[in-house]
C-alpha cells in the first residue's frame, strides 16, 4: 500500500493564537512583534495582503499599520507554547504517532485510516479549529517532501478549504508547475538560484530534470 | 473578560512523604496523590480555558464578578447551557434558552434583558461553561 503522509501546519500561528481569544478580530489584519517591539515576526493573511514584509522594523511600518487599522500584539510565548501543546495533543487523539516538527507543524502517517486520508484530515482540521480557534492546513502525499508541497497548495488555494491530497489530485502536474522551485523542501536559496539560471523555476521542471541532472553531477 | 488557560498536562503531586524504617504509616498510600482540581474540573485539557468574569448579569446562576469560569470548547452547546458567546464582536456569558419566539441569550439578573438570536444577530458560541470557581 502506498504511504500517505500528512503535514499539518497552523496558519500564521502566532497571529492565530492572539486571534483565538479576540474573535472580534477575525477579519482584521494582525501582526505580532517580539517583546521589545523590534520588527514584525508574524502576520495574519490580511496583513500579508497589505504587503507588510516579515522582519519589517516596527518604527518603519507603524504609521502604515495605524492607517490600515492593523491590530498589533507583543509576542506572548507562554500563550503560543500552550496553544501548540493543545494542537499537538488534539492531533495525537487522531493518530498516536505524531511527529512534532516545530511549534506549529507536525507530520502524520495517515496510511490506511478509515474513510480515507482526506475525510480524516477534514475532521481533524474541524476539531482543532473548534477546540482551539486555530486554523490549520493539511497537505497529504506519499512522501514528506511532497506533503510539504501539498500543504502549501492547501494553504494558498482557497478552493482546497485547508486540506489537499496530492495523490488524489486529478492534475498533480499542475500543482508541481505552480510550486516555485525555492519552495521545494530541501532546496535552499543558493540551489534555487542555480536551478533558476538553468531555467528550472518550478517543481515540475525540477522533477522532469532530476534523474538526468543527478547523473551528470555524479559523472 | 480576561481569558486564562490551564496548564496542559499539569497536575501531579510531585512530593512523596518518606516514612522512617519500622512500622509503615497506615496513611502512606493516601499521601501519594492529593486532590487535584484539574482532574475534577477539566475533562479535556486541550479544549478547556479559564475565563475571568466581569459584570453581574449572571448573578442568579451563581456567577459573580471576578469568578473564574471553566469553559470547554469541545462541548456542543445545547439549550439550557451557560455559554460564552460572541455577540457583535464582544464576549458575553449568558444562558442559551429556547423561547416560543426562538433562541435567546438570557441573563440571570432582572436588571438585564435577554438578547434574542435572529438571523441578523452577529453571534458565535465560543465555548460552554461547565464550572464556576467562586471565592466566598
Amino acid at each position: 500500500m502506498p504511504k500517505s503522509y500528512a503535514l499539518i501546519d497552523c496558519n500564521n500561528f502566532y497571529a492565530s493564537c492572539e486571534r483565538a481569544f479576540r474573535p472580534e478580530m477575525a477579519e482584521r489584519p494582525v501582526v505580532v512583534l517580539p517583546n521589545n517591539d523590534g520588527c514584525v515576526i508574524a502576520r495574519s493573511g490580511e496583513a500579508k495582503a497589505l504587503g507588510i514584509a516579515m522582519g519589517t522594523p516596527y518604527f518603519k511600518c507603524r504609521r502604515m499599520l495605524e492607517r490600515n487599522g492593523v491590530a498589533v500584539f507583543s509576542s506572548n510565548y507562554a500563550l503560543y507554547g500552550d496553544m501548540s501543546a493543545r494542537v499537538m495533543r488534539i492531533l495525537s487523539r487522531f493518530c498516536p504517532e505524531v511527529e512534532v516538527y516545530s511549534i506549529d507543524e507536525a507530520f502524520y502517517d495517515l496510511t490506511g485510516v478509515p474513510g480515507g486520508a482526506t475525510t480524516y484530515a477534514r475532521r481533524l482540521r474541524a476539531t482543532v479549529l473548534a477546540w482551539t480557534g486555530i486554523p490549520v492546513s493539511v497537505g497529504i502525499a506519499r512522501t514528506k517532501t511532497l506533503a510539504k508541497l501539498a500543504n502549501r497548495f492547501a494553504k494558498e488555494q482557497a478552493r482546497s478549504r485547508g486540506v489537499f491530497d496530492l495523490d488524489a489530485s486529478p492534475a498533480p502536474d499542475r500543482v508541481f508547475g505552480w510550486t516555485d522551485i525555492g519552495d521545494v523542501w530541501g532546496i535552499g536559496p543558493r540551489h534555487a538560484k542555480r536551478l533558476r539560471a538553468m531555467g528550472v523555476d518550478n517543481a515540475l521542471k525540477f522533477r522532469d530534470l532530476k534523474r538526468d541532472w543527478g547523473q551528470k553531477k555524479r559523472g | 473578560m480576561r481569558t486564562f488557560r490551564p496548564e496542559v498536562g499539569s497536575g501531579r503531586w510531585p512530593g512523596r512523604i518518606s516514612v522512617p524504617a519500622g512500622f509503615p504509616s497506615p496513611a502512606e498510600e493516601y499521601l501519594e496523590k492529593r486532590l487535584d482540581l484539574n482532574e475534577h474540573l477539566v475533562a479535556r485539557p486541550e479544549a478547556t480555558y479559564f475565563v475571568r468574569v466581569s459584570g453581574d448579569s449572571m448573578i442568579g446562576a451563581g456567577i459573580h464578578h471576578g469568578d473564574l469560569l471553566v469553559v470547554d470548547r469541545s462541548v456542543d452547546p445545547r439549550t439550557g447551557n451557560v455559554i460564552i458567546a460572541l455577540v457583535d464582536g464582544e464576549f458575553t456569558v449568558k444562558q442559551l434558552r429556547r423561547t416560543p419566539l426562538g433562541l435567546e441569550l438570557a441573563p440571570e439578573n432582572p436588571e438585564y434583558t435577554a438578547i434574542p438570536l435572529t438571523d441578523d444577530t452577529d453571534f458565535l458560541v465560543w465555548g460552554v461553561v461547565l464550572h464556576v470557581v467562586h471565592k466566598v
